[in-house]
């Protein structure tokens, strides 16, 4: 036990410094194997997301009471998550998660929730807390920020570790400490969520659809995210290029800017008809409000982790027409393992409960449950290794779609589907999504090509 | 074109930065207090915009009627109440007393208000704009800080030059002990000016709301800005607060403009080049008084 204790030590430490230079490395990394492999990487993950149709579980919603889950070992149960910080949009929906779950389980499984307050040190350290105080397994999910040090927090403690809700590449890359190969990124981590590789084809996709002169003006800033996705080499310029695009990158600018006259004077200058990038809700409104100040307003705005939220659509000057990738839906054709609830129904039943329209957080909150549940029946028991080989043997219809930790891409690590559309004006709520593409989910319903913004 | 565009950008965006750093300027210059939850003020100002927009369906802009008093209130409070045990030749415990209230600010917002990134919308003039070539656009909305921004100062330069309440304000600047002899109330003035801090910053978060979107934790970034523009411009000059502010805006465009047409450089480094120059040859600002 000697020899993983000290090869796991040099990994924590790696991560210390790796959470100081912001993962750059690893996501810059981390899309080098995605543009080789992007091809194919599709084809594969289409045809699994068509096994994740048919539910396999009937159970009648909400009448599951606590009984219905007397046959699990009583378990203490670790859930971490940035609930206040700069990242709390993601975790938003924890609160009807959590309340819906511990309605379900009654006392038999104690939940323990901790907050990661936006800061990877306390991730780590919450989930040291965690492990102090008995917990048979902890789940985690809200950017690698949170799933890398909760992971190696549980590597060090031993204890099983349940991650999503951040790419995959990133979180492998610096877990594991090195590029994606035949092992596991730590033998105590299972993984689940989409990649990169899924990002690049669905914008490729969504932009496929729009009639427009083939030319993308990048905002790439100079944070990890967009040092990663605008790397010339490593990021999404050469799948970009590859499909006949030609990139408008002014660089690299930093977030904290206030001011984009430049780069919006360029995008004029060059026609740009696409604009991309990754980029927060505040910098991105900043951006619009001055692009349409400056009479920019190009037909095409497909931004990355800026448009995921409908409460943030609300506050840019112009919502309409915004398109993104698309985590999970009210419409997925899915079920859950836990409640038979829809994916439409857990939306109601999170709108009825909160008033709030759904976030796309709340299918992956619910799923990892479901994973966590579904080992623990088969475990049967607490006992660490013997939880933690049921999580490997995961084979389950989940909320966000099949969840098989056998089905790669690389060992206790699987990904799920991701579609593409864009935010129009609704009628319930201000802005819904409008799904425009669905490469890698066919059953998901479709409303029809992207709309170009007038 | 584009240079000259990214000074006109800059001038609109220093307005902005303007209009934070004068409420951190005023409380500087008159009691050499500094705030650090200056910018998480500026959010709440921002929030309390919010609030009454969506309760009483006001515009922004109209909104200011009740949020400027709300904060003026609030700064007049909390001077008498807290701020006034904490000042004292020792600069540190204003500071630990302000950097305090600043993470209560943001907690408290975050409990209020969730996580949820918030907008002011005053409709469609926040992305209409004044043409002026076909390069060069002024937008209304930036062109509106900068006149509230430079109306604020120069209000503010009035007061201080030419009210009795504007003479009292020198008085216990340079000389509290002094002016104490003289009848002048010091606790009680700070107040006022306290308030009027609030007041000014309340105005650049509803601004700042109604530029772009702001969430409870955007405050220190903020923060960084306006001191910048302080010190850039000198520290409790009310004029050098608006060339402070004009300076590290036309910094931040012209610094984004060189990385667009050379590929290196960015907006906020040169902005803090910009400080940094300044703070190394003339520590005192641009228009500072002499340091003693």
């Amino acid at each position: 036990m000697a020899e993983p204790n000290k090869r796991t030590t040099s990994r924590r430490q790696f991560l210390g410094s790796a959470a100081a230079v912001g993962l750059g490395g690893g996501l810059l990394a981390a899309c080098g194997d995605d543009e080789e492999a992007a091809p194919a990487a599709t084809t594969t993950t289409a045809a699994a997301a068509t096994t994740t149709a048919a539910p396999t579980t009937t159970a009648a919603p909400t009448t599951t009471a606590a009984g219905a889950f007397s046959d699990l070992p009583p378990a203490k149960i670790g859930f971490v998550t940035p609930r206040t910080g700069p990242l709390a949009a993601l975790g938003e929906t924890d609160d009807f998660v959590l309340g819906q779950m511990r309605e379900l389980f009654g006392d038999r499984i104690e939940i323990i929730d901790k907050d990661t307050e936006t800061d990877a040190t306390r991730a780590g350290e919450v989930t040291n807390e965690l492990i102090a105080e008995g917990a048979h397994l902890v789940l985690c999910g809200g950017t690698p920020d949170t799933t890398i040090p909760v992971a190696a927090a549980c590597d060090l403690g031993e204890t099983p570790c349940l991650s999503t809700l951040a790419p995959w590449q990133p979180h492998y890359i610096n877990v594991k400490g090195g590029a994606p190969g035949p092992e596991p990124a730590s033998v105590w981590n299972h993984h689940f969520f989409w990649g990169i590789e899924h990002l690049t084809a669905v914008f490729l996709d969504l932009w496929a659809q729009a009639d427009v002169e083939p030319i993308i003006g990048a905002l790439w800033g100079g944070d990890p995210d967009g040092l990663a996705f605008g790397d010339a080499e490593l990021g999404q310029p050469p799948a970009f290029i590859a499909e006949g695009y030609t990139i408008v990158d002014d660089g690299r600018f930093d977030l904290g800017t206030q001011d984009f006259s430049a780069q919006i004077a360029s995008f004029k200058d060059n026609n740009v008809q696409i604009v991309t990038g990754v980029l927060p809700p505040p910098v991105f409104a900043t951006y619009q409000a001055q692009a349409l100040q400056q009479g920019f307003n190009p037909p095409v705005v497909t931004v990355a982790k800026g448009l995921l939220f409908s409460s943030a659509i609300a506050t840019y000057p112009k919502g309409d027409g915004l398109s993104s990738e698309i985590w999970w839906t009210d419409r997925y054709p899915t079920m859950s393992s836990l409640t038979g609830q829809s994916a439409n129904e857990l939306a109601e039943a999170y709108i009825a409960a909160t008033g709030r329209n759904w976030e796309q957080p709340l299918g992956y909150g619910h799923a990892v449950w479901e994973v966590a549940i579904d080992a623990l029946r088969r475990a049967g028991t607490t006992e660490k290794t013997a939880l933690n080989e049921a999580i490997g043997q995961t084979n389950l219809d989940t909320q966000v779609g099949n969840v098989n930790f056998n089905a790669g891409p690389v060992p206790q690590l699987t990904t799920t589907s991701l579609v593409g559309g864009q935010w129009v004006a609704g009628e319930r709520f201000p802005f819904e999504l409008f799904v425009a593409v669905n490469t890698f989910l066919p059953d998901h319903p479709i409303d029809g090509p992207l709309r170009l913004i007038e | 074109m584009e240079w000259l565009n990214a000074i006109v950008q800059g001038i609109m965006l220093g307005g902005l930065f303007a209009l934070f750093a004068t409420g951190l300027s005023l409380a500087f210059g008159v009691m050499r207090f500094v705030n650090l939850a200056h910018g998480d003020l500026a959010i709440l100002g921002a929030f309390v915009a919010v609030s009454v927009t969506s309760a009483l369906g006001l515009n922004p802009f109209v909104s200011l009627v009740i949020v400027v008093p709300v904060m003026l209130a609030t700064g007049y409070a909390l001077q008498l109440g807290a701020f006034n045990f904490t000042i004292s030749a020792d600069p540190l415990p204003s500071i630990l007393v302000t950097f305090g209230l600043g993470i209560v600010i943001q907690n408290v917002l975050l409990e209020t208000y969730s996580a949820d990134s918030r907008g002011l919308d005053v409709g469609s003039i926040e992305i209409e704009s004044i043409r002026i070539t076909d390069a060069i656009a002024i937008g209304w909305i930036p062109l509106i800080t900068l006149i509230v921004a430079v109306a604020v100062l120069g209000a503010l330069q009035l007061m201080l030059s030419r009210t009795p309440l504007g003479r009292a304000f020198r008085a216990v600047s340079d000389d509290p002990p002094t002016a104490r002899l003289m009848g002048i109330n010091d606790r009680n003035l700070y107040a006022v000016a306290m308030g009027i801090a609030f007041a000014t910053v309340a105005v650049a978060g509803v601004f700042l709301g109604i530029r772009q979107s702001f969430g409870p934790l955007d405050g220190p970034a903020q923060l960084l800005y306006a001191f910048e523009a302080v010190v850039i411009g000198g520290l409790g000059s009310v004029w050098g607060t608006l060339v402070g502010g004009l300076l590290l805006g036309v910094a931040h465009t012209v610094g984004g403009q060189f990385e667009v047409a050379y590929g290196y450089g960015s907006g906020p480094l040169v902005g803090h080049l910009v400080f940094l120059v300044v703070l190394a040859t003339k520590p005192s600002g641009l228009l500072g008084r002499r340091a003693e």
